[in-house]
């Protein structure tokens, strides 16, 4: 999904594209379909720690890796805080550098200097060019330029100063990104720059509960569509990473094909088994046999020869092992065999963004036909609940998008409401929702499952009573029980 | 195009200048003139003048990392002074390079 273009809705049709140039940075140039415009400007604004500097460094790292030299300007931080830097970040500069793919200018703004009278950016012009020659440069960056522009002391000067440099550098055709800071109310200290610029990018970061959000949005970018939301994106030991949520249609879940759910019965009442490449939620409260349900589904899968990553946020590989061998699935030859591959995560140990990319990375590695995530209500924990829905529609977008089943659990309180039971307000999501419940027989508690919905499947509409055994779950069908369910198909 | 003042009776100069400009931008003719008016007027054979113009040499501004043009660098007693600007506030100029008068 990273650097895929084409899929886009029909409507863009009209737009002609101007060329543009691959960043190369993971996410980024789906967002700006394509790339940066060619030849022309790109204003970079965000507030201190947005990562203004490791994007421009990223963008003319991979440039150089790809042959196509660069230069960074820099009005604030020496080359060797730049290098190292970005070697946190997995970017070796200096051997670029000494392949002459970069090169790195620490442009001292003289400060100090005593002013005797009117002055411009003539010697600025006449260093970018030079250091452009020296290593055969088309593409420049021009970072914290505001640095630089203090000088004038004058916004007017300023104003005309930035027009001189601006026209200069369009008349070179040079692909430039300059980057300036923003304000607290992200509004860049030269907001003019933006109407000359072609391309208008702002960082953003934010506290979302106890979790740093970074969000990329681009403003403007004449000649090209773009897309047009606010994208989170990290900062990663690998570079930087953008999470676009794609205008890729989504596939037809009420055609795809059944697959079993590994149990005959309950094929039978959800009439005909799940979905290929829909999104199942096993929703009820703690030992209700959510995780027994998802690792029969897991466990048939796998007996298929189908892969499957299983997501734990509850329990360690050697657990899930154990609790399973209990009730007669034997998870073990599965997992030799690598059909089934479990990740574990500590749903505190990270934010939202490294989390997805974790499991976004696995996707891709093992290219699982199903994801398995339990639980679901666990994410809640990765920060707020904003932040959980962030990253459950994040991974179900993304799997519908590599038609990978999606098999959730979610953990509820034992009266929850229908809308309670979809968890973190995913419900227009979930394909098929079942609902698995305990009922007071007086004497004694029965487990009881429903299935609440399953598009595209004529389901049984009947509560159904469920016993665990160390042989599996059998499920039988309750004649007329009084409890249909009220909330009736509000979803 | 480097031009060069040289004063050969004095081996070492009390003042060397080295004046980046950027061509014959207004700024930078006016430079050139009030730095040869200054030179002419106090200091007559103490100084040693040398001009650059950067968009002739584009590795004299990335060597000496010029952003702005004009650019003064002045050495004088070992004190290297940096005044940027065409140099028209002759006063500050020269209180800043301890020119009495």
């Amino acid at each position: 999904m990273w650097t895929q273009t084409e899929g886009l809705p029909g409507n863009r049709a009209e737009v002609v594209p101007i060329p543009k140039i691959a960043t190369a940075i993971r996410g980024m140039d789906e967002i700006l379909m394509g790339g940066l415009p060619a030849g022309r400007i790109t204003v970079l604004s965000g507030g201190p720690g947005s990562g203004k500097t490791m994007l421009v460094t990223e963008f003319l790292c991979r440039g150089a890796q790809a042959g196509a030299p660069g230069v960074l300007v820099s009005f604030e931080e020496r080359s060797a805080d730049l290098r190292a830097n970005a070697g946190a970040a997995g970017m070796d500069l200096a051997e670029l550098e000494q392949q002459n793919t970069l090169k790195l200018v620490h442009a001292n703004v003289p400060h100090g200097a005593i002013k005797a009278g009117d002055f411009n950016i003539g010697g600025l012009i006449s260093l970018i060019e030079g250091s452009l020659q020296t290593v055969g440069a088309n593409r420049i960056v021009l970072d914290a330029i505001d640095v630089l522009m203090r000088i004038f002391g004058d916004p007017a000067r300023e104003r005309e100063e930035l027009y001189t440099l601006h026209n200069w550098l369009r008349d070179r055709e040079l692909t430039t990104i300059i980057t300036v800071k923003a304000d607290t109310d992200r509004q860049q200290l030269y907001p003019f720059l933006d109407y000359m610029a072609d391309c208008v990018i702002s960082l953003d970061q934010r506290m979302d509960g106890e979790v740093r959000t970074r969000r990329l949005s681009i403003t403007k970018y004449r000649g090209s569509a773009f897309l047009s939301n606010e994208y989170p994106y990290i900062l990663s030991a690998a570079g930087m990473v953008f999470m676009p949520v794609s205008s890729v249609s989504l596939p037809d879940i009420a055609t795809a094909e059944r697959i079993s759910s590994g149990h005959a019965t309950l094929d039978r009442i959800l009439g005909g088994g799940y979905r290929r490449a829909s999104c199942v939620l096993l929703a009820g409260p703690s030992g209700a046999g959510k995780t027994l349900l998802a690792c029969t589904f897991a466990r048939a899968a796998a007996e298929r020869g189908e892969k499957v990553l299983y997501v734990s946020f509850e329990e360690s590989t050697l657990s899930l092992i154990e609790n399973t061998l209990n009730v007669g699935i034997d998870l073990r030859p599965d997992l030799e065999a690598g059909t089934l591959k479990v990740l574990t995560a500590l749903p505190e140990s990270s934010g939202v963004e490294q989390h997805l990319l974790r499991m976004l990375d696995a996707i891709v590695a093992d290219d699982p036909a199903h994801v398995v995530v339990d639980a679901i209500s666990a994410c809640q924990r990765m920060g707020s609940p904003k932040a959980a829905f962030d990253f459950l529609v994040r991974l179900l977008t993304a799997c519908k998008q590599r038609s990978v089943t999606c098999l959730l659990t979610n953990q509820t309180e034992q009266r929850s409401s229908v809308n309670d039971l979809s968890g973190q307000g995913i419900s227009s999501l979930v394909d098929t929702l079942v609902s698995l419940q305990y009922a007071d027989q007086g004497t004694e508690v029965q487990r009881r499952l429903l299935v609440i919905k399953s598009r595209g499947s004529n389901h049984s509409m009947a509560y159904h009573n469920m016993r665990i055994t160390g042989q599996g779950f059998f499920i039988a069908t309750v004649p007329d029980g009084p409890e249909r369910l009220q909330e009736g198909g509000g979803l | 195009m480097a031009e060069s003042s040289a004063h050969p009776a004095y081996a070492v100069a009390e003042y060397t200048f080295t004046l980046f400009v950027a061509g014959n931008e207004f700024n930078s003719r006016a430079a050139r003139n009030n730095l040869f008016i200054l030179c002419e007027s106090s200091l007559r054979g103490r100084c040693r003048v040398e001009v650059i113009d950067v968009l002739d040499d584009f590795t004299a501004a990335v060597n000496h990392g010029v952003l702005v043009t004009p650019t003064l660098i002045a050495d004088h007693d070992g004190r290297v002074i940096s005044i940027i600007g065409d140099l028209s506030d002759t006063a500050g100029v020269r209180a800043a390079l301890g020119i009495q008068g």
